[in-house]
């Protein structure tokens, strides 16, 4: 079985598919991937119809990596629908004035959408940018209208009728569905399970072409001869099983998606669909063309299975999605 | 050691054997016996189905029609060993990673038969070096090694000697000797008239897929066996060319 094995390992393309690539990913590819996360930038729009000077202040205050900020004076709830805009906050009229009066409840109405997801960032800088004219605005309140006869807790305890019983801030809340099915949508991640599915089938393939090589230089023939085709199969099968898992598996496990049950089926799947390829297909252009066609359709299949374009059950018939069930 | 069989005694019987390929026949109707200690050749020009007609009988390959009757000890493990045209070996593995994987494949532990190998086909001269570093006729003598670490009763050899120097020739060819005095049969294609010579006593003149003559070397040789009639003008000239 060794033997076998170290006839694989001794090639150079090996270790650069099962170490060299996978290395070169994780060390270069995943910080610009998680710096193009980090650049990433939230759309929120503010709908102000009466132009107050407050909003530009407010905005002002703000704007901030990674929120980009557009204000309009014309309500439109189209750009959250097609997913332009993470969410909308609409001003009402006379904020200023009723900001001054301490009469700060929903004096904003906030909409968005069931795949906002960071929209509530915004939502809590905008309630601390109003919260601290409206605290300031109060404080000027007490002074003009100063009550010689309060006494130091009664003021003290004034000031927590902006925290109790109910939260600091609040304003109206809207959620308004997306262009596309309510359903809750694949978490960000499930993008990479068909990228690093779609790698470890190539290098399934790759190993692959040895049975082959072996069957074209006549190897198989000799073992066929002597009766140990069966170990011969095993031990290959053992070997890409070992080492398709570990680079399946570990990137799997660093994102946080090795919980999903089906991944070992799809593991084994795709090996035994590559071993039957071999038996019954035997020239090696044939592998290539099922396996590249195999491959990129069932990558696309996923996605469209992922983002609910689809949901037929002839969609399982490619491997790669039986992650979704 | 190898099994001794009294020379003479049937190993395989072929009855009206044909094969069949996606419309083409690549063997035709062939019968013939082939007994315990032959050493048998098959020749003829290219595309005769002299590889495809040994495959059959290696039993590599079923026919499409006719039948092979083999012997009882050709069913038994390890009886058959087959030498393929090509070569059957890992690159990166040396000559010793060949010769114990094979042995544990067959399961053949016969240290003083796989030592009597070793010396006779000169392995131990390049016994670490890896397959790649070798040259041809340097791999053509582990290919044949490794095809015969099961000891087997009887060997089939497709061109063997392909770009094989004269002096691993001689090794190669006296070690196949041995083996056949001890009663291992030998059945092989070779275009190479010294092999021919050196190795085989009997021959089965093919063509197009049939078997077109049995006869000996020796007849072929000094003439003694007309072609006229039998064979085409290509065959003939191979015939004639040497004799």
């Amino acid at each position: 079985m060794i033997t076998l094995w170290k006839s694989i390992l001794c090639k150079k393309t090996t270790w650069m598919l099962i170490l060299v690539i996978p290395l070169a990913i994780w060390f270069l590819v995943l910080p610009t991937a998680e710096e193009t996360v980090n650049q990433v930038t939230v759309p929120i729009i503010i709908v102000d119809e009466f132009d107050q000077p407050l909003t530009d202040e407010l905005m002002n205050d703000i704007e901030e990596m990674p929120f980009q900020i557009k204000k309009t004076d014309e309500f439109d709830l189209r750009p959250l629908v097609k997913g332009e805009a993470e969410a909308i906050f609409v001003m009402q009229e006379n904020i200023d004035g009723r900001i001054q009066s301490g009469e700060i409840d929903e004096i904003i109405t906030w909409y968005r959408n069931e795949n906002s997801y960071v929209d509530g960032l915004f939502k809590e800088k905008l309630a601390s940018a109003i919260m601290s004219r409206a605290v300031r605005a109060e404080a000027a309140n007490l002074v003009e209208t100063y009550q010689v006869d309060a006494d130091w807790d009664e003021v003290y305890q004034y000031g927590t009728r902006y925290f109790e019983p109910e939260p600091i801030f609040q304003m109206n809340f809207e959620t308004i569905g997306s262009a596309g099915s309510t359903e809750p949508r694949a978490s960000d991640n499930t993008i990479f399970f068909p990228i690093i599915w779609l790698y470890v089938w190539l290098v399934i393939g790759y190993f692959t072409r040895f049975l082959y090589q072996w069957r074209d230089q006549g190897i198989t023939e000799r073992i066929e001869l002597v009766g140990r085709s069966g170990w011969y199969y095993g031990s290959w099968l053992l070997f890409v099983l070992l080492i398709s898992g570990i680079l399946m598996l570990l990137p799997l496990n660093v994102i946080g998606m090795l919980d999903n049950t089906w991944i070992f089926l799809i593991l084994a799947a795709s090996i035994l669909f590559y071993l039957l390829v071999a038996l019954f297909v035997k020239k090696i252009q044939g592998l290539y063309v099922i396996a590249i066609s195999y491959g990129i359709a069932s990558f696309v299949v996923f996605m469209l299975a992922a983002w609910n374009l689809i949901s037929e059950s002839w969609m399982h018939l490619f491997i790669p999605t039986w992650f979704l069930i | 050691m190898i099994f001794k069989k009294e020379i003479g005694e049937m190993m395989l019987q072929l009855t009206s054997v044909s094969y069949q390929k996606k419309n083409t026949a690549l063997v035709k109707d062939i019968s013939g016996t082939v007994h315990a200690g032959d050493r048998l050749t098959l020749f003829g020009p290219n595309g005769a189905g002299k590889s495809t007609l040994m495959r059959l009988m290696a039993g590599i390959i079923q026919p499409t029609t006719g039948k092979i009757d083999v012997s009882d000890g050709l069913r038994e493990k390890n009886a058959v060993g087959y030498i393929p045209q090509q070569l059957a070996l890992f690159e990166n593995l040396t000559v010793k990673e060949h010769i114990k994987f094979y042995s544990k494949m067959t399961g053949n532990q016969s240290i003083e038969f796989l030592q009597e190998m070793i010396e006779n086909l000169r392995l131990d001269e390049m016994w670490k070096k890896r397959i790649h570093e070798l040259s041809g006729g340097m791999k053509r003598k582990v290919n044949l090694a490794v095809g015969l670490i099961q000891q087997p009763r009887i060997v089939f050899l497709d061109e063997p000697f392909v770009g094989v120097d004269l002096a691993a020739k001689h090794d190669m060819l006296a070690w196949l000797n041995r083996l056949n005095e001890r009663g291992v049969t030998l059945i092989f294609v070779t275009h190479d008239w010294q092999v021919i010579h050196e190795l085989a006593d009997r021959m089965w003149m093919m063509e197009q897929g049939e078997l077109l003559t049995e006869t000996t070397v020796t007849d072929v040789i000094e003439g003694t066996q007309s072609m006229d009639g039998l064979a085409s003008p290509a065959l003939q000239k191979m015939i004639s060319y040497h004799s």
